[in-house]
């Protein structure tokens, strides 16, 4: 199948998540392992770390919910609306959120089975690093593998740009097996001071950030969900193409972010 | 083709662009778009705009060479050692030279439909830092610009590969870091090269620079080497084990 094709059938998926059909672990492992083995990154480095939590770690993934989805640019699915018993506001009008959420057997279809939080990481020196470093007398070069400098706005784009490519890797390949996968930056940030030598960081609306997951102890870069989609219409669902609906993104010309001479 | 077999067969050019088969201006153009069509953005918003550099921008694609390759972190292909060398060659023949060169930057979007019927409907304005113009600059906005034009790139990389055409990345330049309180770029310097501000085009931080072309029929002298089995002593890029950048609770 062409690369077109694949991607072309990639949805983000809010509600719709399948928790009947789970995938395995070792199928998210093989997949992360051979998009490890595609993706690029400068000098092979990967200056990042990837936490993926499963079908069982509902805690944690519980925990990530209510951190992202909660957050002042979050919620799209209406995550926080249960305190209200429901009740939100639409370009529809007041609609409940029970509606549209559960399964016939009462499981919250907004749950991904799998859950990945990327985020900064100290990258080990590889052989090219070390002979390099060592042959110019410069061991500042590689700001990804330097404990005073990986935290730097610098790296911190470098590192995203990696995050991005992988993660589009994983995507045609979770495509290419029929699972869906969708992607969350929407969140509390965490910025670094280099003055002071700490992270400053946000909270969200109840008051959550990332100190809520012990594991995560540099910046998340990226929240990504992987599952089989549920055969349901997902109401949340963007919609790209249809003017009508409630929720059409429609996306800019291509000259409006494109500046073209040959 | 699979996934797996069309991303394997990149590798990142440095010293064999073919000089004499060149993509038109109406393969890239049409690459982009349909790049643009499957790639996905937050509200569909692409907060970035792509500067496209072609074979008869030799003047802006120097400037841009300049502005990487002499930066403290890049020139791993000897660009400033080769220069006489290149110059007896004639600029074409400098396998050096990409074809095509991309600038990734910043950009402030325009509010879709959907952003706008929401806006209005939660009456908040906030929300959506891509559009707002007092905001679009904030670290958490351009982290956001950076994973999505890497997610870009890398379908225009699969788009690339089943053209044969090859695709290689920088991200060695001079870096603009937004100072929120004085409302402006820091700007760092390049000892030897170029800044940004030598390219009027580029307006907003930079974000990635990528190269486009076919790669030539010869072998790269300064290709990476990402699967040699001898450990040491031949600049062996080796990549880290799954396990040392994942952590697995199932």
């Amino acid at each position: 199948m062409s690369i077109e094709k694949i991607y072309s059938k990639r949805r983000q998926i809010r509600a719709a998540w399948d928790q009947e059909k789970i995938p395995s672990s070792e199928l998210i492992h093989d997949m992360l392992q051979r998009t490890m083995n595609i993706s690029p990154s400068k000098q092979n480095l990967f200056p990042f770390k990837i936490h993926a939590f499963g079908p069982k770690c509902k805690k944690e993934k519980d925990i990530i919910g209510s951190i992202c989805t909660m957050f002042d640019t979050g919620s799209v699915n209406h995550w926080d609306d249960h305190k209200k018993d429901g009740q939100f506001n639409s370009v529809a009008g007041d609609l409940n959120v029970k509606d549209y959420v559960f399964d016939q057997k009462g499981n919250d279809l907004r749950i991904a089975p799998w859950v990945l939080v990327f985020e900064n990481r100290l990258a080990k020196p590889n052989n090219f690093v070390k002979e390099h470093s060592e042959l110019h007398n410069d061991w500042t070069r590689f700001t990804q593998v330097d404990p005073k400098r990986y935290r730097e706005s610098a790296n911190t784009k470098l590192t995203c740009i990696e995050v991005g490519m992988f993660i589009q890797t994983l995507a045609g390949l979770c495509l290419e097996k029929e699972l869906g996968i969708s992607y969350i930056r929407s969140f509390p940030e965490r910025q670094w001071k280099g003055k002071s030598g700490v992270y400053t960081q946000d909270t969200n609306k109840v008051g959550k950030n990332w100190d809520e997951l012990p594991q995560i102890t540099e910046a998340p870069l990226m929240v990504c969900q992987i599952g089989y989609v549920a055969e349901v219409d997902d109401y949340f669902k963007s919609n790209i193409t249809d003017p009508n609906d409630i929720h059409w993104e429609n996306k800019p010309q291509l000259s409006e972010i494109l500046n073209l001479k040959d | 083709m699979s996934i797996e077999e069309l991303f394997s067969k990149r590798r990142q050019i440095r010293a064999a662009w073919d000089q004499n088969k060149v993509p038109s201006k109406e393969m890239i153009y049409d690459l982009l778009k349909r790049t643009q069509k499957i790639s996905p953005s937050k509200q569909n918003l692409y907060p970035f705009k792509i500067h496209a550099f072609g074979p008869h921008n030799h003047i802006e694609k120097e400037k841009v060479a300049q502005i990487c390759k002499l930066y403290k972190t890049g020139s791993v292909n000897d660009w400033d050692l080769d220069k006489e060398n290149a110059a007896n060659r004639g600029q074409n023949n400098d396998y050096k030279n990409a074809p095509w060169v991309l600038v990734f930057e910043l950009r402030m979007c325009k509010a879709n439909t959907f952003v706008k019927d929401y806006s209005e409907t939660h009456q908040d304005w906030g929300r959506f830092t891509q559009v707002d113009e007092k905001r679009f600059r904030e670290t958490a906005n351009v982290k956001l610009s950076c994973i999505e034009v890497g997610m870009f790139t890398k379908i225009l990389a699969g788009l690339c590969l089943e053209n044969n055409l090859a695709i290689s990345y920088i991200r060695s330049f001079p870096e603009w870091t937004w100072k929120g309180q004085k409302q402006e770029y820091s700007k760092n310097k390049n000892k030897h090269g170029l800044d940004w501000g030598a390219l009027p085009e580029i307006t907003e931080v930079p974000l990635f620079v990528v190269q486009l072309g076919y790669k030539a029929d010869i072998e790269d002298p300064l290709a990476s080497n990402v699967c040699g089995d001898k450990k040491g002593g031949d600049l062996l890029e080796d990549k880290p084990s799954i396990d040392e950048i994942l952590q697995f609770k199932d």
